[in-house]
Parts: C-alpha cells; sequence; structure tokens
C-alpha cells in the first residue's frame, strides 16, 4: 500500500548536513499496523512529516514513497493536498497540536468539510459518530481544547484523523506524556480502528501489544524489521536486543554511551560504538540481510551467511 | 459576563475620579493668575486689580480647590461643562462645533491604518524574506522614522503646491481627507504592520500550524482561520495600547492641516488659556480611552475562548 524506498531526508543547518532520515526503505501492507520504533531523535517523527510533505523549507528529500502506486514526492502541493487528511490522515503529538481558539468538534469536522464540501452540520453529524465510537460525549464538540485533558485530547486527536475515512493512518508518539492507564484505553482504541497504521512511538510495550510489524530506528536508519511477535521474542539487531534488555521486565540495562550526531555520524555501521559484538567488517557500511520475512542491517547476520554459505 | 461587565463599570469609577481631578486641576498647575488673563481679554490689556478681584468672584475662583471642584464635576456630569473664557460660549457647544470632523479623520485614519497594517503585515509574514516583505519593511522603517510633521508639509508641497490635486489645508470633502488621512496613517501604521508580521510568523511555528496542513486546508484557510485567529490576540492589546498615539497624533495632523477639529480646537486653547476648554478636552479623551480598554477586554472574550469572564 505505502513503499518507501531508499528515503533520505537531510537538513541544512549552521552546524552541517543533518542526516534525520538516512537510505530508509520499508513497506506498509493493506491493513495491517506497523510500528516505528527508536528513541527521541533518531528520525522517526521526520519520517512520518516526510511522508505528509509537511517538512519545513530547509529539509532535503530524496528517495522514493510509493502510495497507489503514485510517488508522492513528484506529486504537485495541490495533489498533495487532496492526499492529506483525505487519504493519509495524521494523528499528531498531542501537546500544542490542537487549535487553542477553534472548537474541538470544528477542527474534527474540518477535514470533512475540506474534502467532501459537505455543510457544517453534516460534518458534525459524522464527527459526533467518531466521538461516540471514541468514547468522548458528543456534547463536548463545542468545548475547546483547554477544557480537555490530555488523554481526552490525545482521543480529540484520533477523532481528527479518522473523521474522513483515510486510507492509512499515521499516528506520531500516541502515548506521549499519558500515564498507564490512558495508554491502556489508547491501545483499546487502536485496536478498534480497522485501518492501515504507521504507529510511531519509543513506547515498547505500546508497540508490542497493538503491531503487527515493528521497524527499529537507530540514527536516522532503520536497523531491524520483524513481525512483532518474533521482534520481542528473538531481536535480531544488536541495538534492538538493547533496547528490549532496557525494559524493566528484562533487567532494566541500559545501552552503553549515547546515541551520535545526526550531523557527523560514525562510517559503517551507525551502532558499532556501542555494540558489545562489533567486528572489523562494522567500519564499512553494513549490508541489509533478509532473513524469511525479517530484515536486518548488521554484517553479524551478513558474515553468518557467508558462513553458512561456505558450509 | 454582564456581571463582569457591571464589575468593570463599577471599577472605571475611581479611575475617572483620577481622571477628572487631573485634568480639573490642569487649572492650578498651569503658571499665571487666571482671573488676570479673563479681564484682560474682556477689559483689554492692564486691568484693575478691582476689575480682577471682580472676575474672580463672577468665576468663583476664589472659593477653596476641592469645593470649586465638586461644583465644576456636579456640572460636568450632567454634560455642563461651563462657558468659554474666550469665546462666550457654552464649552459643550464649541467641542459639538469641532466634533465631527475630529471623528471623521480619526475613523478615516483607523480603519485605513488597521487594514493596510493587517493586510500587509499578513503578506509579509506568508512571503517571509521575500521581496515583498522587504518592501514592507522599508516602508515600514520610513513611516516609523519619517516625522508626521514633516511628511505632511512635504505632501502638501507635491500635491497641493506642485501638482494642484488636492487642497493643502481646511476641512470638506473627500478631497480635503486624503492629504490628512494619508500623513497619519503612513506613521501609525508603520509599526503595527511589523507587530503583525511578526505575530503572525510566531503563530506559523505553532504545531497546530503543520497539524492543520495536515488536513489538506488550503495555505490561506491555514493563515487565515488557525493562525491569523491566534495571533489576534497579541494584535489586538497593541492597537487598542496605540488609541493614544491616534489621539496625540491628531493634534499634529490637525494643526499642519488647519483641521477644525478637536485637536487643534486643544492647542488654540491651551494658546489663550481657556481653561475650561483644555479640561474638557483632557477629561474627555482621559474617559474615552478607559472605555475604549474595557471594550478591548470584552473582545477578547470573543476572539478567545480560553478568556471567559465570570463563570
Amino acid at each position: 500500500m505505502l513503499r518507501v524506498e531508499n528515503l533520505k531526508v537531510h537538513f541544512k543547518t549552521e552546524l552541517g548536513i543533518v542526516k534525520a532520515v538516512d537510505r530508509v526503505s520499508f513497506d506498509l501492507r493493506e491493513g495491517e499496523k506497523f510500528t516505528l520504533i527508536g528513541e527521541s531523535g533518531s528520525g522517526k517523527s521526520v519520517l512520518a512529516q516526510a511522508i505528509l510533505r509537511l517538512l519545513p523549507e530547509n529539509a532535503i528529500v530524496a528517495g522514493k514513497i510509493i502510495f497507489k502506486n503514485r510517488n508522492i514526492l513528484e506529486l504537485s502541493e495541490r495533489e498533495m493536498r487532496k492526499l492529506r487528511g483525505k487519504e493519509i490522515a495524521w494523528i499528531p503529538q498531542s501537546q500544542n497540536s490542537l487549535n487553542p481558539v477553534l472548537s474541538v468538534g470544528f477542527q474534527c469536522a474540518e477535514p470533512l468539510i475540506e474534502h467532501f464540501k459537505v455543510s457544517k452540520r453534516r460534518a458534525f453529524s459524522r464527527v459526533f459518530k467518531i466521538f461516540k465510537f471514541l468514547g468522548i460525549e458528543s456534547k463536548k464538540a463545542k468545548n475547546y481544547p483547554h477544557q480537555f485533558s490530555g488523554g481526552m485530547k490525545q482521543r480529540v486527536l484520533v477523532a481528527m484523523g479518522l473523521s474522513a475515512e483515510p486510507e492509512l493512518l499515521i499516528a506520531d508518539e500516541p502515548t506521549k506524556g499519558l500515564d498507564a492507564n490512558k495508554i491502556g484505553q489508547i491501545i483499546k482504541i487502536f485496536k478498534k480502528i480497522n485501518k492501515t497504521m504507521l504507529i510511531i512511538t519509543h513506547d515498547l510495550r505500546f508497540a508490542d501489544k497493538l503491531s503487527d510489524r515493528v521497524a527499529v530506528m537507530y540514527c536516522g536508519e532503520v536497523v531491524e524489521i520483524s513481525p512483532a511477535k518474533d521482534f520481542f521474542s528473538s531481536p535480531l539487531h544488536p541495538y534492538s536486543k538493547g533496547l528490549l534488555d532496557s525494559l524493566p521486565s528484562r533487567g532494566l540495562k541500559p545501552i552503553k554511551g549515547f546515541q551520535p550526531s545526526m550531523i557527523d555520524s560514525p562510517k559503517g555501521c551507525k551502532f558499532r560504538e556501542r555494540c558489545e559484538h562489533s567486528i572489523e567488517a562494522c567500519k564499512k557500511t553494513p549490508p541489509v540481510i533478509t532473513l524469511n520475512d525479517r530484515l536486518v542491517r548488521c554484517w553479524l547476520y551478513a558474515k553468518r551467511r557467508e558462513i553458512e554459505k561456505n558450509v | 459576563m454582564k456581571r463582569y461587565i457591571a464589575k468593570r463599570l463599577l471599577q472605571t469609577i475611581p479611575t475617572l475620579f483620577g481622571v477628572s481631578l487631573l485634568s480639573f486641576s490642569l487649572l492650578y498647575l498651569f503658571p499665571g493668575d487666571p482671573a488676570e488673563f479673563v479681564a484682560q481679554i474682556r477689559y483689554g490689556i492692564e486691568p484693575s486689580p478691582q476689575v480682577v478681584e471682580e472676575v474672580r468672584r463672577e468665576l468663583g475662583l476664589n472659593e477653596p480647590f476641592l469645593i470649586r471642584y465638586v461644583h465644576w464635576l456636579s456640572h460636568v456630569i450632567r454634560g455642563n461643562f461651563g462657558i468659554s473664557w474666550t469665546e462666550g460660549e457654552p464649552v459643550i457647544k464649541l467641542i459639538m462645533q469641532r466634533f465631527p470632523a475630529s471623528a471623521e479623520l480619526f475613523f478615516a485614519t483607523f480603519a485605513i491604518s488597521i487594514a493596510f497594517a493587517v493586510f500587509l503585515g499578513i503578506l509579509s509574514a506568508i512571503y517571509k524574506d521575500k521581496a515583498i516583505d522587504h518592501f514592507c519593511r522599508i516602508f515600514s522603517l520610513l513611516g516609523i522614522s519619517i516625522p508626521s510633521f514633516w511628511l505632511g508639509l512635504m505632501l502638501i508641497w507635491i500635491f497641493s503646491v506642485q501638482l494642484h490635486l488636492l487642497p493643502a489645508f481646511g476641512y470638506g470633502g473627500l478631497r480635503h481627507l486624503i492629504l490628512p488621512v494619508l500623513t497619519w496613517s503612513f506613521s501609525f501604521m508603520a509599526i503595527k504592520t511589523r507587530f503583525v508580521r511578526s505575530c503572525l510568523i510566531e503563530e506559523l511555528s505553532k504545531e497546530y500550524v503543520v497539524v492543520a496542513r495536515a488536513k489538506g486546508l488550503k495555505d490561506r484557510v491555514v493563515v487565515l482561520r488557525h493562525a491569523f485567529r491566534n495571533a489576534l490576540i497579541p494584535i489586538i492589546t497593541y492597537f487598542s495600547l496605540s488609541i493614544h498615539h491616534l489621539i496625540i497624533g491628531s493634534i499634529m495632523v490637525e494643526v499642519v492641516f488647519s483641521w477644525p477639529g478637536l485637536g487643534s480646537l486643544l492647542v488654540e486653547s491651551v494658546f489663550k488659556r481657556d481653561f475650561p476648554v483644555v479640561q474638557a478636552l483632557v477629561l474627555i479623551s482621559g474617559v474615552m480611552f478607559v472605555f475604549v480598554n474595557i471594550a478591548v477586554d470584552l473582545l477578547y472574550a470573543v476572539i478567545d475562548p480560553r478568556i471567559r469572564y465570570g463563570e
């Protein structure tokens, strides 16, 4: 449904070129919930905004984003506008994403009014239905964002994304700033939504409960793509293992060191300096290895495969 | 809301007392003996001390300050500002004669400069650092740095003396209005254009703007419906605070263009030491300012849903 091919998003800044997304490829299958996992600053949100072409002007985007056989990056601004909200909708991060001076009902109705040219009243009656589905009282539609709690705001954002019945939903950190109880509610809501979803999160447990497949991003690169079940039972990439081991339920072992800067990131494997298994080959750019329906960008697996071949 | 308005109106009473006390004290703050001026006007140069005393008693100037203040105030509340010392006519009549000309100039300038400041401000925010923005910047810089009296004289020289297109001074139809309004608006809108620009640029960088674009809204809608409505809050504060500039500026413009308004009446009365007129004009402009502030506070509640009074 959506295929990202060799996507690069670089930002020109005074300090140098920030490689926020580098050589990223993945594909989204119809109806699945695909989760992008990574630390803050690993380029996840930039990737999401690149798909909707909402990046600021200093962003340099290269590669291909194929949505329904069309390369999004080659569409005109007019065509792009027809796509946004209607075919690909965005559920933004919770804080400050709602306009403080417009009622939440109207903000949710906006995509409908814009794309289907329906009256305000008809748009609102549709919004009421979505509100009911998400457990928001319809009388709250007249209220303004400051009258909502964080969890309710998040639901409103989901409603806003759903209102024009898009084919693909991109949720950016839907659990940011929410407590465990509220996260549970968001999981329930997301499970009820029967759509192709690209979920961006750093919350591993959230990803575990929700996703069909998982992609791990590290320093602008996708280092592993695996079915969620396999990922959480036997991660491939050393970074994935490190991430899972840092969970409290798995021993709370943090990964040594810090994520390198995106301006002059290390050559070869970007995780090399923090990796316990790093070998001489890691100084060269690691290849993407396919193992059944899993992908991993790591020399360890290349070596293993070579060894297997030789035997 | 009604309770809030009532409360605000009650709160203005002490302020209005202060304003009235100050404007009344002007008579005592000015150097010289008012009774002597009046006697001079009526009976020629060097009136005898008896005549001066007679005038003093007639005008009630021999009474203590507080008694005279209370006396004056009790008349003012009933709309009686006394008799002009030099014209011998009721002050209120003089003011009403001059009021239409001032109001015409005031509202024409206010409307034109606000409209242009908002329009140019929005344009230069959208086309930030483009040619239009640079043009507006130069335009505003000129408006800020060129003194209005000089600009007024230059415009008279160009359009009246050289080109014979417009009347140089006086009050009449639309043609008489053009030069004073042009002079006055040019400086009044200059900083406001910059202010609208910077408020809007700040709002355009907020998260909800990206969200609005992600819905597929047109740029025009994103700017006007989303960002500009939020920018309006500081803009209205600033514009309303600048109304006193407009009142002060009117004096200068009216003098340069011999416009028969309240500003030139004030200047004439000050020079003629016609204190009842000066007192009345100072009081009226003070009261106007107090009520403009209340109106602006109420306007906030209309624009910003986070501000709700007395709920």
